[in-house]
């Protein structure tokens, strides 16, 4: 799928798992999907380091033109759902798909 | 004048020598050297009066900021003990921090509360607040020559405080001038943390005593964030850890030309994978020099020659290396410098004990010289590096078996999918716990770069006789079970 307008259209559960594969390579898969859902989906308590939240940012970065602040914004990078609030956001405002 | 007034009057004076040049810049604020020693004078007015004639140690917990260096150098002319605390560490390390050195007050990032509650008071003219808490009891007294404390690993929840004279702090600065070449039309934009040695030993002093320009790096170090603060500051050196160079060197869409007022790229606090190097160096153009130091001892060695891209460099002015052979055949890198820590404030005679005969201290590295350049191959064990933060598995494990249902716990470095190294847990017991649970548990307790991200439970921890972990049999174990099963198990499969 390319393109802003097929992005939008794309389903939060569609983003949501993308979002969560993108969390388990960001952490080098040390944090599963299953253990993100075990922990209803917030990195903190799923155990993803600093490290594991460098990456992320890269990749949110690289793939929705979505800078992430986490001193300016660290509701942004709380949980999954939050990612995908804040990726959607972005993508409305014009970012990449 | 007490010694860390000492340091603070060689911090006045070079601002006094650069006048009007840029000092440091953050986003959009910067100052000048004479505007930078302003700031000080007044910092330390106010901090006298709100700290008073009792309150001589104080804690900085927060992050790298222009406010964060203007309080620290504040601290030292005002006559005061400052201890950089990582702004990571958490109520647990902080109040070993308070109780162990003896630190009642902390300068804090204002924003959230402060960990250990307190009397938190705002500081005028800054966003730092300061917390006062009660004065431990029983606390060492810290040597009447140190000027500066900083932390690394400790085993008991409480990081092992350094403590540095004056002249060790000069030292480092001047090492690391004469060694790498810092001159006054320089602009350093650093990456790590100030409590760093990365940051401390290369981006403070060394900076402000030749005049050059410091550049604070704001907001995640993504690819794109860097190159960005890169151009920005029109930087001739970038000071920064391997994961950053990484990041760089995989940028699908890498602003080469950002690169090109830098004249050398510093990485130190873990090993640089090859690969990393050679990708970066040749779609940047820039070289990565090598910068080897211990917190216990300061700058170490430091790459010089362009085209050498391996090994860690040779040893900086005033410093020796050596390697020595142990009983195991296994060799050792040992150092010697001017501005090694005159000891650990709560741990007293442990940093002797770490000295051999002719005063080297023992790196706990495994690696060897050749033409004097130094080749780092293995740790001999001890403290996990985990992006130069180090971290002793003891105190993990210590958390892990307070755990109900755990009966023995092994802590260990590991290798995620993506190379780097990240702390493993090895579990055994008889109740049910899950990987969350465990890692809830932690959370809790540690600092977050302390929490095991791999969690593996196991029937029986295979240990010798003596009761040491035997690793490659524990390695193996682990290795079996992650491959019969990528999900977390609990306990009670195993009871």
């Amino acid at each position: 799928m390319t393109g802003t307008a097929n992005e939008a259209a794309r389903t939060d559960r569609d983003l949501r798992e993308e979002i969560e594969l993108l969390v388990e390579t960001a952490t080098g898969r040390v944090v599963t999907v299953a253990d993100l859902r075990a922990a209803d989906g917030e990195l903190d308590r799923a155990g993803v380091n600093s490290i594991g939240y460098i990456n992320l940012m890269e990749v949110l970065e690289q793939r929705y033109d979505a800078v992430i602040d986490p001193e300016a914004d660290p509701e942004h990078l709380y949980s999954v759902d939050s990612i995908v609030r804040f990726v959607r956001a972005r993508l409305a405002e014009g970012g990449r798909a | 004048m007490a010694d860390g007034q000492r340091l603070g009057a060689a911090f006045l004076a070079a601002c006094a020598r650069h006048g009007e040049r840029r000092a440091v810049v953050a986003g959009s604020e910067e100052l000048t050297y004479t505007r930078f020693a302003d700031l000080v004078r007044d910092r330390a007015d106010t901090l006298d009066a709100l700290l008073g004639p009792d309150l001589a140690n104080v804690g900085v917990h927060a992050a790298n900021s222009i406010d964060h260096l203007v309080s620290y150098y504040a601290l030292l002319v005002a006559g005061r003990l400052p201890f950089l605390i990582d702004a990571t560490f958490g109520a647990a390390e902080l109040d070993g921090i308070r109780t162990s050195c003896g630190v009642p007050a902390f300068l804090f990032g204002g924003k959230e509360p402060f960990p250990l509650g307190g009397d938190v008071r705002a500081v005028p003219d800054s966003a730092l607040s300061l917390a006062v808490l009660p004065a431990p009891a029983g606390a060492p007294e810290p040597r009447a020559s140190t000027a500066t404390c900083r932390f690394t690993s400790g085993t008991t929840g409480a990081p092992k405080c350094l403590e540095f004279t004056a002249d060790a702090v000069i030292a480092a600065a001047d090492t690391w001038v004469a060694g790498t070449g810092l001159g006054p039309g320089d602009r350093v934009l650093c990456l790590a943390g100030f409590t760093n040695g990365l940051a401390f030993n290369t981006s403070l002093l060394p900076v402000f005593t030749v005049g050059a320009e410091l550049h604070l790096y704001q907001g995640p170090p993504t690819s794109g964030g860097i190159s960005r603060a890169v151009s920005r500051a029109a930087a001739t050196r970038l000071v920064a850890f391997p994961l950053a160079y990484r990041l760089l060197a995989a940028a699908p869409r890498a602003d080469v030309d950002a690169f090109a007022t830098v004249t050398r790229a510093v990485s130190a606090a873990a090993v640089l994978d090859p690969e990393v190097r050679r990708g970066f160096e040749s779609l940047y153009g820039v070289r990565i020099a090598d910068y080897y130091g211990i917190a216990e001892t300061g700058p170490c060695t430091y790459e010089r020659e362009p085209d050498r891209s391996e090994g860690l460099g040779t040893a900086l002015p005033g410093v020796s290396v050596r390697s020595v052979e142990l009983p195991t055949g296994e060799t050792e890198v040992r150092v010697r410098t001017a501005s090694m820590a005159a000891g650990y404030l709560n741990a007293p005679g442990a940093l002797a004990e770490r000295l051999d005969a002719d005063g080297y201290y023992r790196t706990g590295d495994l690696g060897h010289l050749v033409d004097g350049r130094l080749f780092v191959t293995g740790r001999l064990g001890g403290p996990i590096n985990l992006a130069g933060r180090k971290i002793d598995p003891a105190e993990i494990e210590r958390t892990l078996l307070a755990l109900d249902g755990v009966t023995d716990a092994a802590v260990f470095a590991d290798t995620d999918a993506n190379g780097e190294t990240v702390l493993h847990a090895a579990l055994a017991g008889s109740g049910r716990i899950g990987r969350t649970e465990v890692v809830d548990a932690c959370r809790a307790r540690l600092a977050p770069f302390k929490v095991p991200g791999r969690v593996t439970f196991l029937p029986a921890i295979p240990r010798s006789t003596v009761g040491k972990a035997r690793m490659t049999e524990l390695r193996r174990l682990v290795q079996d079970v992650r491959a019969a099963d990528d999900h977390p198990q609990e306990l009670e499969e195993h009871a």
